[in-house]
């Protein structure tokens, strides 16, 4: 009877013991290398997993080019945000690091002088990022990062739904109705549109505005000049609950995940998904049918593409090391690792690169030709409004899009609500 | 003299009810009583399978192939593979987690059982001016949600050059912890009859003596339920190793699985088999710990 | 049964008592100071400035926070989502715990295969309890819906997760389901030292089963019962983590609690003074309840136990 209770108790004075000596000793202590030879990159979770190992040996070419060894830092890219304000203010944070370009995000980092300021750097070392994209990372004329890529917002379709059912590419948003209809008729879903995780509302109201809008109305909303209880932004919300309404999306789409909407498509039970050209990879991966582009149609034309400017990458105003940094920044802007961007990940890099010996698919080549325009300034292009706002706006974004979803908000309503987080914003000085 | 009491103690301890056989199904022996018990089976059965259910999709989406995962996510067994398997193992480095989370989990537990047992002992036995101030400002620590002071705690770690280090991480998880312990090892403590310390004192045993050969060990089960119980809750504590090793250096499963889930996607194929890395240590335990857990839980409760 | 120490204490005895009661807490107050009440008085300092987590010196502002709180209609929108998970999400895992437990009670055949089984989601982790109930609530080709579809019940099939008026509901089922055999798990033990011979006596008496439960068996495991009870009901008011990996308190705000709201006014739109005072009220509404139930489970253990 007395066993039990008894080594129980000589267990417990083991612990004591152990416990006592493995905390006071053992615990290895990391951090503090100051070491010039070697960076700490931070980044969040690229788009496809996969592209991570792609980015490994990205990184193991440069490595091996300048000598420098890079400690790679993964996050996901919600948590990025918490962690990464709170290590660059402690001084511990990463050298090199991958951000959200927006104000909201770089800019509210150069706002609190927590970035290295790379002006100097763009003259000297001949960097030839495109202008539009060096704007995006200016903020009080200091040019604070090196955006990385650019993303196209869309409507993908299975081409061979399409012609089995006799559709073309919609010409305006009746047309988008009408094929909406046939599709649902043939028993499958339309539009796979997910809004679960609640971002995807800022890329779908991109779409739609930037067709309504044009390029000149979207700049307009989002420099102030036009408020956001514009008729347009009305129109453009209104476009969405319309299909929702009409049963031409995913049931209850904010019931959705972006994976679960994804694989509708993929499986080819549903005819179209609306999101950003980094689903390429995915299609090329998943699709076994052919997969066309197109944008989300205007009132009376086909529309015009979204175009946004990915993440960019960024020094850490309190690096010790920046000669590695900076020459790690040289390496992204290599047209070999340019070439390997466009080939292996499909993203398009915010600066020319020679594309016509690659390999690309008809599609990705599409996207390519497409955003080359929007560097030479012979396209019309809307914007991705998330990257180009505040987390407050952000937020009433992303909020009121699924509120006009499920019915909870009207069009009206919602832009109303945007139009007092953009003043707030303001009120800010974001 | 104290052997005499703690064997005494002891079978009080143990409730006659624990060791003599309950009337079971083996004693049923009327045909009524045998449909009824098959009825419960059956029922038991069917709801097992509703509780379980979500972990079979785990383990089929574990087994499955890439492609199947990414195309079609829902269907169960549809293909076979153990490639995500592979690819958690290594590409995930699992097996290096594994180790992390073990490093991170036993010290961490073992503070949290020996300091809330020293501290236990005190808040029930001990009176002295302002323990009471001293125990509620532990047991706030139940109410007080972690994500109130985690910032500030963040720059406090810092401040002590505990950032990033597996000491700083333990530390932390056995500050998250020692509250619950506390206010359960109490209850264990408040119930052992003050005959017992007052025999021993007679016999000449310091008040040191008294806490380690006469109390410590009739709360045994009670210090290991406690011990199952906080091994469970760290193993599968996500925002400590998440803000406080940021490093990625001792990365626990936990954050590790994050690693699959992408910008927009998440690589569920990997991450299922993840999981199952994840789970499997804990199962073992379940297994091995169960009664005891249980037990431990019972009798703090019933002390209280 | 006293725990009292009797106020004939020796002086000695209790200068030695003193000297050995601080020695051993010692070590846990420093901890609990280091990581625990100097990050605290940080954080009720944050709820009286106006930091967004970069400013490191944000502007004092008094009560604002404070004034801002109650009138801020989510708060009390997220507070009624609150009262609703405490109410259901406790009641729910302790009635189907019990249930389950009764049902399990002297069953020797598989109990081990029982007890895993029921026990299993408590330990998954969170990512993968989010991604296998999406599965399930999806409203394409979710399992339930198709459930429901194959027992003719496909009017009642919605979009479990995106629907304003189910979202929560679904939140809570997944929780429910989560938690439960941790639940069963105790009480299962609890049933283990019940007076089996009082039942059959009860039983000989002409008690039925629903008597027999009510005047025999709960009174014998009401300790552990109120235990269990005030350890969910506590973590009723601090929910956070399971809603914010199922919904992430939407769809437009649907399923927020204070938790997913403090924690998305301190993180997503970096106002971390505002969610910090967010996260002092849930603490401030907790106390009492935590209060008052450890005072029943004492003065019931008092009652019952000594017998």
């Amino acid at each position: 009877m007395i066993k039990l209770p008894f080594k129980a108790a000589a267990a417990l004075t083991a612990v004591l013991a152990l416990a006592l000596t493995g905390c006071t000793g053992g615990a290895p202590v990391s951090g503090g290398n100051s070491d010039e030879k070697q960076i700490r990159y931070l980044l969040g979770q690229p788009e496809a997993p996969e592209d991570l190992e792609l980015l490994k040996g990205d990184i193991k070419k440069f490595e091996e080019q300048s000598g420098i060894k890079v400690k790679l830092d993964v996050l996901p890219v919600d948590q990025l945000r918490t962690v990464l304000q709170t290590q660059l203010r402690s001084g511990d944070g990463p050298d090199v690091f991958n951000y959200d370009t927006g104000p909201g995000f770089a800019g509210a980092l150069a706002q609190s002088g927590l970035l290295y300021d790379l002006t100097d750097a763009y003259k000297t070392r001949n960097w030839k990022i495109y202008d539009f994209a060096k704007d995006r990372v200016t903020f009080d004329g200091k040019t604070v990062g090196v955006p990385d890529l650019i993303q196209e917002l869309g409507v993908f379709y299975n081409k061979e739904i399409f012609s089995r059912l006799g559709i073309s590419e919609p010409k305006s948003f009746a047309d988008l109705q009408a094929a909406a209809k046939t599709i649902k008729d043939a028993g499958i879903v339309p539009l796979a549109v997910s809004d679960k995780e609640g971002w995807q509302g800022g890329h779908l109201l991109s779409m739609s505005l930037a067709s309504r809008a044009g390029s000149k109305g979207m700049s307009d909303l989002l420099n102030g000049t036009t408020p956001w209880t514009s008729t347009d932004v009305v129109a453009a919300l209104d476009a969405w609950s319309q299909l929702n309404k009409d049963s031409y999306l995913t049931p209850s789409p904010p019931a959705v995940s972006y994976d679960n909407g994804n694989a509708l498509f993929y499986s080819g039970k549903a005819a179209m998904t609306a999101t950003g050209s980094w689903l390429i990879t995915g299609v090329q991966k998943s699709a076994t049918f052919d997969v066309g582009f197109m944008p989300f149609p205007g009132a009376n034309d086909k529309g015009i593409f979204s175009a946004g400017l990915g993440s960019g990458t960024f020094v850490s105003a309190q690096t010790k090391k920046s000669e590695s940094a900076l020459k790690f920044l040289d390496y992204l802007q290599t047209p070999e690792h340019g070439r390997w961007q466009v080939e292996e990940v499909h993203a398009i890099p915010a600066f020319p690169v020679e594309t016509s010996g690659t390999n690309a698919s008809p599609l990705f080549a599409q996207v390519l030709q497409d955003t080359a325009k929007i560097a030479d300034g012979s396209g019309d292009f809307g914007y991705s409004i998330d990257t180009l706002s505040t987390d407050v706006f952000n937020t009433a974004l992303w909020d009121g899009f699924q509120g006009v979803l499920t019915g909870q908000k009207s069009p009206e309503q919602v832009s109303q609500d945007l139009q007092t987080a953009f003043e707030k914003s303001a009120a800010e000085g974001k | 003299m104290i052997d005499i009491t703690v064997s005494e103690r002891d079978r009080l301890q143990l409730p006659e009810a624990l060791n003599r056989p309950a009337a079971t199904e083996e004693n049923a022996a009327s045909p009524r009583r045998k449909t009824a018990l098959a009825g419960k089976h059956v029922l038991l059965i069917a709801l097992a399978l509703i509780s379980l259910f979500p972990v079979i999709l785990i383990i089929s989406t574990a087994l499955k192939t890439e492609a199947d995962v990414r195309v079609d996510p829902f269907s169960l067994f549809s293909s076979f593979s153990l490639e995500n398997i592979t690819t958690a193992w290594t590409e995930g480095h699992f097996g290096e987690y594994l180790g992390n989370s073990l490093l991170l989990t036993v010290p961490s537990t073992l503070l949290v059982v020996v300091l809330s047992t020293m501290a236990g002992y005190t808040f029930a036995r001990l009176p002295f001016r302002g323990r009471s101030v001293a125990f509620y400002l532990v047991v706030l620590g139940l109410l007080v949600p972690f994500f109130t002071y985690m910032i500030p705690l963040y720059f406090q770690l810092r401040g002590l050059a505990l950032l990033d280090t597996l000491a700083g991480a333990i530390l932390i998880l056995t500050s998250t912890g020692v509250s619950f312990g506390t206010f359960f090892m109490r209850a264990f403590f408040s119930d052992l009859p003050t005959e017992l310390e007052q025999a021993a004192r007679v016999d000449g045993c310091s008040e040191w003596q008294i806490f380690l050969k006469v109390m410590l060990p009739l709360v045994g089960s009670g210090a290991s339920a406690l011990g199952v119980f906080t091994f469970l809750q760290n193993w599968n504590n996500f925002l400590v190793p998440l803000l406080y090793l940021p490093g990625g250096e001792f990365r626990p499963l936990t954050t590790g699985l994050y690693q699959f889930t992408g910008g927009r996607s998440i690589d569920v194929g990997p991450l299922a088999a993840g999981t199952l890395i994840t789970i499997l240590p804990v199962i073992v335990l379940f297994l091995v710990m169960q009664r005891q857990v249980a037990s431990g839980f019972i009798s703090g409760a019933v002390k209280g | 049964m006293s725990s009292g120490i009797s106020s004939t204490t020796p002086a000695v005895t209790r200068r030695a008592q003193t000297r050995l009661g601080i020695a051993l807490i010692t070590p846990l107050m420093i901890l609990v100071a280091v990581f625990f009440v100097l990050p605290m008085c940080s954080a009720i300092y944050y709820s009286f400035v106006d930091f967004d987590g970069i400013n490191p010196n944000p502007e004092f502002v008094g009560l604002d926070n404070y004034t801002r709180m109650f009138t801020d209609p989510e708060v009390w929108h997220a507070l009624g989502n609150n009262a609703i998970w405490i109410v259901l999400g406790t009641a729910a895992p302790l009635a189907i715990g019990l249930v389950l437990a009764l049902l399990l009670w002297n069953v020797k055949r598989g109990n081990m295969f029982y007890r895993l089984a029921f026990f299993l989601p408590y330990v998954l982790p969170g990512i993968a309890i989010g991604i296998v109930w999406g599965w399930i609530y999806d409203p394409v080709n979710g399992w339930l819906n198709k459930a429901l579809q194959s027992f003719g019940l496909g009017h009642l099939a919605t979009g479990w997760l995106g629907e304003p008026d189910s979202a929560l509901y679904a939140v809570l089922a997944t929780a429910i389901w989560a938690s439960t055999g941790f639940i069963l798990i105790i009480f299962l033990s609890a049933l283990r030292n019940v007076d089996t011979e009082q039942i059959d006596a009860s039983r000989l008496d002409g008690a039925n089963a629903a008597q027999r439960l009510w005047h025999i068996i709960l009174p014998q495991i009401m300790p552990v019962f109120l235990m269990v009870t005030t350890i969910t009901l506590v973590g009723g008011f601090s929910v956070f983590d399971i809603i914010f990996i199922m919904t992430g308190g939407g769809p437009a705000n649907a399923t927020n609690v204070m938790g997913t709201y403090a924690y998305n006014s301190a993180f997503k739109v970096s106002d971390i003074s505002y969610g910090t005072t967010l996260a002092l009220l849930i603490t401030a509404l907790s106390v009492p309840c935590a209060v008052l139930l450890n005072r029943l489970q004492r003065r019931l253990s008092l009652q019952g136990t000594g017998a």
